[in-house]
Formats: structure tokens, sequence, C-alpha cells
């Protein structure tokens, strides 16, 4: 077992609201869905379906062309209503999307079946299926695993981070899910190994709960190592995660982890990875955590292309009025403009706010009491660079890491003057990146 | 559901529940037991003075908002902070126009000049302070107190001429730790007057242990950075150390970390967050530079106690050293030329 930790951050004691750790319960298939088709980092899909058409769950709807798109299932059974060209996303832009009316039978286009021999394939195999599957490394960026799994080739990756800590505080997803499948982990872990060709691999957990070490420490002993890591915000994220794991710097601020040969991988993609190679099933849903001001905050099995609506009426609706609807989590997710967007592979946890909940922002001077300096996971020195991009001087602000910055919010967290660091930071980089052209 | 009117806006969702009224008000609140000393040991002229400059400051901050057109913000504490933080550092006989005129050169040069709360690059406390040192020396004169006698007299004559602490504390001998732990313990509560004297010192630097215990307890809270009074205070026991000789090298010591303004200096007016360096290193390198500022000025300065214009002539060299210490980002390659 390894421990570490990272330079930074915000400490878990500071979070005011509890996370939630029920138990991962299925949601009812939705009578309806709407399913996006640019779920992934790449291009969007084109739709393979027409309208009027009749659906099984499985059956691809939506396939792309490059390396860095992954194909789309329908994920109930039905017809298809309607094929959007302009359909909202979670970032409020515009993607196409199917919509398909269930016609209550959840019948399967080929019933996901377990097979025992998916050890014994080859990785091109393996590979394939993976491909078939849809697979993507859940989360805002949705990089396909196909795509990673070549970049592990041609960056000769030696280390591979299943990332079992939760992208942010109050969301459980992971580690229910490392909770209650933890020889499926070891398994995936098996076929990770198998077809990436990576020997060297760490899950990494956060020392929080007592819990989900015992569960998982004898289930991936001699497959995995566990790596069990001071609990801290933004852990989650590729660069303290190395950082934290393997006393590596990521390059920055332009590099990526295959950089230096570590690639990281999502506990809940790793076990994707291995429902498509045992039961050639197809990614359909998700388990995200529905948490702040509902009245029930639960951790849901929710199938792709369910609207949020559904999901928070399922949760006995939110307590009180509500002002925000954030997918994701509360430090880094989006809040939308509306609840009718649906849960993509993109999406991993839905956060409510009421109004009194709010942040607010001030337009108060900086005390420079280094706070922000103090929890900066990039070293780096948020209060200066903010100012500088307040008054439009984008070129000093780089001087001191405008660029580095990952946007955690963890400055803009602990702020006692309320300044909304990440708003200026994010502007400063549009702005300089106008600049530069 | 219906439709609800939903708020987009940029993450962070959520925020901690820090805020500088919050951290002003908690500030002011670990001063109270040293003001409470010298209210016990000063009677009703120490609250006059404290009265006079709580008011002064926070008519002067609403005034000169007013005047500049800006938002007042009195309610945000730090003009309170800064109008007990003036009062602690003056001696209870100050007349009252001078702690007023003192309250307003510092809030009036020392901050709103420069556009007030986290504009300003030197402590407003200390701008006052050292338009009263320059202006009203004898209203400000400590020659009287323990730190004024070692000044002029030297520490032997103070141990053995005086006999100071076998008068005051009934301690015949420095020699072993026993009696050297006896006498700081004795010391670190409040320093008595020199036998047969009054006592003679400011409203609030009367008891080392009044000021420790609000110190501590800020660093507890992590409402002040704990480098700024460990730097300094470690510099402070070690250049006293170089200096002063060798004989009562350990009450020579004594004296310069518990007597006078030190404490205070460390604990509320040199951690003052607006004027310090932004980095830990940076606020390590501040203290040990003041620490070796003051000790000089103490030993071949006029005044008594200077530590105030040392925190002045420190804060000047913030941007020096926030320049000197800027960190350098997670991951950062170099450049091969």
């Amino acid at each position: 077992m390894k421990t570490g930790t990272f330079k930074g951050g915000l400490d878990y004691g500071v979070f005011s609201v509890n996370e939630v750790n029920t138990p991962i319960e299925e949601l009812p298939p939705p009578s309806e869905v709407t399913i996006p088709l640019k779920q992934h980092k790449g291009k969007e899909c084109k739709a393979v379906v027409k309208k009027g058409q009749e659906v099984k769950i499985g059956q691809v709807i939506g396939e792309g062309s490059g390396p860095e798109e992954a194909l789309v299932h329908a994920t109930v059974s039905g017809k298809v209503t309607q094929v959007i060209k302009r359909f909202p996303d979670i970032r409020g832009r515009y993607v196409s999307a199917v919509t398909i009316e269930s016609d209550g039978k959840d019948e399967w286009a080929t019933l996901p079946e377990e097979k025992t021999d998916y050890l014994q394939k080859g990785p091109e195999e393996l590979l394939s299926l993976i491909e078939k599957a849809g697979v993507v490394d859940f989360g805002i960026e949705a990089v396909p695993i196909s795509s990673k799994l070549s970049l592990i080739k041609d960056k000769s990756v030696n280390t591979i981070i299943v990332n079992g800590i939760d992208t942010e505080p109050f969301l459980s997803a992971y580690k229910r899910l490392i909770i209650e499948k933890a020889q499926d982990i070891a398994e995936a872990i098996k076929v990770l190994k198998k077809v990436s060709g990576v020997s060297s691999i760490y899950l990494a957990i956060e020392d929080r709960d007592a819990e989900l070490k015992d569960k998982i420490s004898s289930a991936i002993s001699g497959v995995a190592e566990l790596a069990v890591l001071k609990a801290k915000f933004p852990q989650a994220m590729d660069r303290p995660l190395i950082k934290a794991v393997l006393e590596r710097e990521v390059p920055s601020p332009y590099g990526i982890p295959e950089d230096i040969g570590v690639s990281v991988f999502g506990v809940e993609a790793v076990l994707a990875i291995l429902d498509a190679v045992r039961k050639g099933k197809p990614v359909i849903d998700r388990v995200i955590t529905i948490a702040g001001a509902i009245n029930s905050p639960k951790n849901l099995r929710v199938r792709i292309g369910t609207p949020i609506k559904d999901v928070i009426e399922h949760c006995q609706g939110a307590s009180g009025e509500v002002a925000k609807v954030i997918i994701g989590g509360p430090m880094m997710g989006l809040a939308q403009y509306s609840v009718e967007v649906p849960v993509s592979k993109e999406t991993s946890g839905i956060f409510i706010q009421s109004e009194s909940e709010l942040a607010t922002i001030s337009n108060q001077k900086c005390i420079s009491c280094g706070w922000c300096v103090d929890v900066c996971p990039m070293n780096l020195l948020p209060n200066i660079i903010s100012s500088f991009c307040e008054v439009n001087m984008f070129k000093e602000a780089n001087d001191y890491g405008l660029s580095y910055c990952i946007e955690c919010g963890c400055c803009a967290y602990i702020c006692p003057v309320k300044i909304p660091l990440v708003h200026w930071i994010k502007y400063g980089k549009s702005q300089l990146e106008k600049e530069e052209k | 559901m219906k439709e609800e009117r939903l708020i987009v806006s940029l993450h962070p969702h959520i925020q901690s529940v820090e805020t500088v009224s919050k951290m002003m008000f908690i500030t002011t609140a670990a001063l109270i037991p040293a003001a409470a000393v010298g209210v016990y040991f000063f009677g009703i002229n120490a609250i006059k003075v404290i009265i006079i400059s709580v008011l002064s400051a926070v008519g002067f901050e609403a005034g000169l908002q007013k005047l500049m057109k800006r938002e007042i913000t009195i309610n945000d504490g730090s003009a309170v902070l800064t109008g007990l933080l003036f009062a602690l550092i003056l001696p209870p006989t100050s007349p009252w126009w001078m702690v007023i005129l003192g309250v307003f050169v510092g809030m009036l040069v020392g901050k709103h000049v420069y556009g007030g709360l986290g504009s300003n690059p030197f402590n407003p406390v200390c701008v006052g302070w050292a338009a009263l040192k320059l202006s009203f020396p004898s209203y400000l004169d400590i020659s009287g107190s323990i730190l004024g006698a070692v000044k002029s007299e030297g520490i032997t004559a103070l141990v053995e001429d005086y006999s100071y602490f076998s008068e005051q504390y009934g301690i015949e001998s420095l020699e072993g730790i026993g009696a050297k732990i006896k006498v700081l313990l004795k010391v670190i509560f409040a320093w008595k007057p020199i036998p047969g004297a009054t006592l003679v010192d400011c409203v609030g630097q009367v008891s080392a242990l009044a000021i420790i215990i609000g110190g501590i307890f800020l660093i507890w809270k992590r409402y002040i950075n704990w480098r700024i009074p460990v730097g300094f205070l470690a510099s402070i026991i070690i250049f006293s150390a170089i200096f002063g000789g060798k004989e009562y090298l350990y009450p020579y010591i004594l004296v310069q970390l518990l007597t006078g303004s030190t404490l205070l200096a460390a604990f509320f007016v040199a951690t003052d967050p607006v004027t310090t360096p932004l980095t830990g290193l940076g606020n390590i390198v501040f203290g040990v530079l003041l620490g070796l500022i003051t000790m000089i000025g103490r030993l071949w300065g006029s005044w008594v106690e200077p530590v105030w214009f040392c925190i002045l002539v420190t804060n000047g060299f913030t941007p020096l050293i926030d320049r000197l210490t800027k960190p350098k980002p997670f991951g950062r390659v170099k450049e091969s030329a």
C-alpha cells in the first residue's frame, strides 16, 4: 500500500454539506430519453437511425468517424420520435440528439451474456469489443477509451492509475462502486492490463473511509497496488493525482499525463470496459450522485438520455425553491439553463442549490491574505493573476502562470473577500488566446 | 416539475464561510485579553484611550470613504481593529487630541490615499504611530519601562543595581534551569516596574501572556499566518543572543522578547495580510528581516521601542520579497535555450 498527497487543495473538513453515502439504486427506465450524439471529446456522431424507426437497447444510433468519437447506443427500447439538430448540451452549446419514446418492454438488441473466456482473448479483439461498447473515460472530458489506449502505445506509457476518487466533494458514486463491486474492479484491472500491455497499475482511493479501504484492499491484492491518499480536493484531477500517487509532475501548462508515461482511468470507465468484454454490454447507463438541496439524496444508476428533471423527481424533488441545477459537483460543475438536459456520459452528478446557498461575489479589493496561494494545487499566485486579468494585463498575468491554472476553484472557494477568481482567470485565458492570434 | 428560472454562473458554486469581517472581528476579539489587562493596570485612562481611538477610527473611515466617494465599509470591522490596535500601542496618559490626530493620519496617509483596505503598502497603525512619535515624542516616551531601563543603563544595571528580580519576584539567583523557568513564569504574566518607580508602558502590552493567548488562538484558527510571528520572534532571540553580551544573556533575551511591543507586533501588527508577502517562504523572510531591523533599531537607534517604525521599513521590502519568492508553477518545464 502506498500513501501520498499533493501541495495545496482543500481539506474535506471545510465543506459544510455532507456527502451522500447511500447504496446505488437503479432508476427505472424513463418514458422518453433524449440522447445527445456528442458525449465524447471529438466531433458529434452522425445519427444512423431515422424518425419513426423501432430501436432496441444497445442498438447503435450514432456513429463517429474519428478516433476521439465513441459510438452512441439506444438506452431504452421503443420508437425514435425525433432526430433533433439543435439540442442544448450541458455546456449550453447545441448538439444533435435522438429522442426515443420507450415502449416499456426494455428489450435488448442482443442480451448481454456473461462469458468466462474473455481473458483468453487477444488485445486486438478486446479493443474492438471496447470500441463497440462506446466506452469513454466518464467525466467532463469524456475521452474514448480506445483513443486513450492508442496513446498508451504511442507514448510508451508504463504506469496506469485507476482513479477511485470522486471528482468533487458530495459526490460518492465512485466510492459506492468500489464498495459494491470490489471483485469486478479486480477483474476489470486484469482486462485493462491485458488490453493495454501495462503491468504497473495503481488504484487510488482517499483515506476518508475505512470501509472503502477494507473492501478493496483484499480484492485487488496481487492485481494492482493500492494508493491511499490524504483526502483533499481536487485530488481526482490528473495533475494532483499523479503527484500524489507517483510524486511526479505532469509537464505544464500544456503537457498530458502520457508525456511522463502515465495514464489515468476512472474506476467507472474500467468497470464499463469489463462489461464490454465480459458481457458485450455497451454503455447505456451511468452511476451518478444527486446531492445538495434535494429531499432524498441518492446514488443512482441512470440510463443515458434521462432528463435530469426525471432524476430530481425520483429523489422526491428539490427541498425548497431551486435556484441552480449543476451538472457535476459544486466546485467545478456546470450550471444548467434547463432541467430538460439529459444525463450523458459526461455527467458525474447533479447538485441542486437553493437561493440561500448561492455563492456571492464582491467588488472589494484583495487583502493579500494569501489563502488562495496556500490552496492552489498548481503553486500559483491566484490573486495576482486575477488582479492582472481584471485590468486587462493578460501578458503579465501569463508571466505569473495564467495558463497553468486548472480551474479547480479552490482559490475562489477560500477567498474571504469573495473575489470571483475563476471568472477572471477564465476571462484572462480567453482574451490571451485572442491576443495571441 | 414546472420549468424554473435557473441561475447560470461560473463555478465554484459554493464558497467558504470565511469573510473579511469575520476575520477582522475575530482578530479584534483576540485582542480583548491584552486590552483587559491594560484596563486592569491603568484603569479609566486606558478605557478612555481605547474608546476614543476606536470611535475615531470608525468615524474617519466612514468620513474619508464618503469624501472620496467610495463604498462605506465600516461594517467589515477593519476600522474597529485598527482603532483598538492603535489604542493598545499608546501610553494610557496620551491626551485625547493626540489619539484622534494619530488615528486620522493613520487612516488618511496610511490607508485611504492609497484606495482603502487592500491597497495600502504600509500598515496604517504604524503610520499613525510614526506620525505621533515624530511630532510629540514626549507623549510617547516609554523610557521608564523595563525595556527603556535596559536600553539606557544595560541589563547588568537592571539585575545588579536595581536588584530587579530579587526585589520584585524574590528570585536571588538566575543560575540553573529551575530559576530560569521561574523567572519566565513570573515575567510572562506581567513585568513589574523598576523598584520604587510606577508602571510605565503602553495600554495593551503589559502582559505578555495575554497577548500570547490571543495570538495562539488566531494561529490555531488560522486567521494569522504562523510564519511571521515565528520568524520574527526567532530572529529577535537569535539577534539578541548575538548582540546581548555575555553577562545576563538570559534576562536580556527575555526583556527583548517579552517587554515593549515585541509580542503585539509579532502576532497582531506585523501579520496584517495587506502589507506582508503572499507566500509562506516570503512570510518567514519578512519575519526574520523585521526581527533584524528591530534589534538594530533597539541597539543602535535612539528610540526605546522602534518596532512600529521597523514594520514600516519592512513593509517597504514586501514587494521585493514577493518578487524574490515567486513560487515555481507546478510542472513547469525548463525551456531549453
